[in-house]
């Protein structure tokens, strides 16, 4: 077993876990002996857990950096050449034909079907229960002060929580329990002066994420993305609950579901 | 500037680049205690990983990759205008907690974190909040893992000093 003056020199990594697997438990054998080592371990602990706490719960709003990168990475690919130009060819010009023609038939013969497949029927139900919101702000059941949405969500998530009051160009606005799919799910605003709202609903785990159009994996979560007509929806699972995020800002939703992930334990 | 990808070069870029914008941005406000200079160099650091985003090898550490053209972009815009770091009231504004004590926290801590040296709080970042191995971190920071250790060693222990929690001793051995 290591000595005090040994266990300290390894205290940084044994913190990051880049020891070997014997120093590794010989140290923890030592700590577990030794209260001025564990309580020098538990002292760095903290302060990274504190530090990492700290920078994590700054949120920037990054929609307007998003949109310049996008436009001048991704986006770009469309101002290289007029549209038009694309079709010059016989070949193109003729599948350009086919694929109006089946899209045609599509929505013809296919009424209802187009804009709900993008995203499934939970996710249609966060976007619509978020644009009611809107018209409901002055019902009586939303809970307004800081200290009650807390309250609230603490209750309903089963641990402390407190929502950040401020994200970006959003301010925490209002919160309430609403219904829908067959579940209930804590439905938090937030705010901008413009009037423009972003949703957060927080929900019991039923079963595994839905799936959104695609997945991403963010800060070590899998995020579900979906459409839901003009509204962009974002999902991911934190131990037993279901966040979903939906706002008009892709960047505002990302924000509202990081924040979230950064509050809420597992 | 523009970048002739395939389409799937495009989403790969899309899905494995653009969704750590944010830890990104995170990262250079507190590298560079400024939010436009933050912006800044964000954007140039996705110009540059858009540039050369054929050489990015799939399956490898995408963040750990764009931290370090990150790190290389500041050195080249930011070393003129770092002598005085300090935390913003815009970005504490972001960090209004109901909780006064916890705000007082985060705010506590950051001032901290903001007075170390710029190579300290680059290798904390790596390391302590954004979780890299010490490869992942000498990897993005372009310096031997050594250099990591002693770098996080004397971070740690002058966060500890400043925070003024109990008298610092040393970490880890490493020399630069």
């Amino acid at each position: 077993m290591y000595d005090c003056p040994k266990v300290r020199e390894f205290t940084g990594p044994y913190l990051d876990n880049e020891l070997d697997a014997v120093t590794t438990q010989n140290i923890a054998g030592h700590i577990e002996q030794c209260a001025p080592c564990r309580r020098e371990m538990e002292t760095y602990r903290s302060q990274d857990e504190m530090l990492a706490r700290s920078i994590k719960s700054v949120a920037y709003d990054t929609a307007k950096l998003r949109n310049s990168i996008e436009a001048a990475t991704i986006g770009r690919r469309w101002s290289a050449s007029p549209l038009w130009a694309r079709f010059l060819t016989p070949r193109r010009a003729i599948g350009s034909v086919c694929a109006v023609v089946i899209l045609a038939v599509a929505i013809l013969y296919l009424p209802g079907r187009m804009g709900t497949t993008f995203a499934r029927p939970l996710y249609e139900a966060a976007a619509h229960d978020h644009r009611m919101c809107g018209t409901e702000a002055a019902a009586p059941d939303w809970l307004r002060s800081p200290s009650s949405i807390d309250e609230l969500a603490t209750s309903y998530l089963d641990q402390k929580v407190s929502l950040p009051l401020v994200m970006g160009d959003y301010r925490l606005d209002r919160a309430r329990v609403c219904h829908f799919s067959d579940a209930s799910f804590l439905h938090i605003i937030y705010k901008m002066q413009t009037g423009r709202e972003a949703s957060l609903f927080i929900g019991r785990r039923q079963s595994g994420l839905p799936l959104g159009a695609r997945s991403i994996n963010l800060d070590g979560h899998t995020i579900q993305l979906a459409r839901a007509s003009d509204l962009d929806v974002m999902s991911t699972l934190i131990g037993d609950h279901l966040l979903i995020a939906t706002a008009e800002e892709s960047g505002a939703a990302t924000s509202v579901l990081m924040s979230a992930l950064a509050n809420i334990r597992g | 500037m523009f970048n002739r990808l395939s389409r799937r070069q495009r989403e790969e870029f899309e899905s494995h680049a653009l969704v750590h914008l944010n830890t990104l941005v995170r990262a250079a406000v507190r590298l560079t205690g400024s939010r436009e200079a933050a912006e800044d160099a964000v954007q140039e650091t996705y110009l540059q990983a858009w540039k050369y985003w054929r050489t990015f090898q799939p399956g490898t550490n995408c963040r750990a990759w764009l931290f370090r053209i990150l790190f290389n972009v500041m050195k080249k815009t930011h070393r003129a205008n770092q002598e005085h770091i300090v935390v913003e009231e815009q970005d504490l504004a972001n960090v209004l907690r109901f909780d006064p004590a916890k705000h007082f926290e985060v705010i506590e801590v950051l001032e901290a974190f903001d007075r170390l040296a710029e190579d300290q709080r680059a290798v904390l970042l790596m390391v302590a909040v954004e979780e890299m191995s010490y490869k992942e971190a000498a990897g993005a920071l372009g310096v031997p893992v050594g250099t990591v250790m002693s770098r996080l060693n004397r971070a740690r222990t002058r966060m500890r000093r400043i925070l003024g929690r109990a008298k610092a001793g040393p970490l880890a051995a490493g020399a630069e």
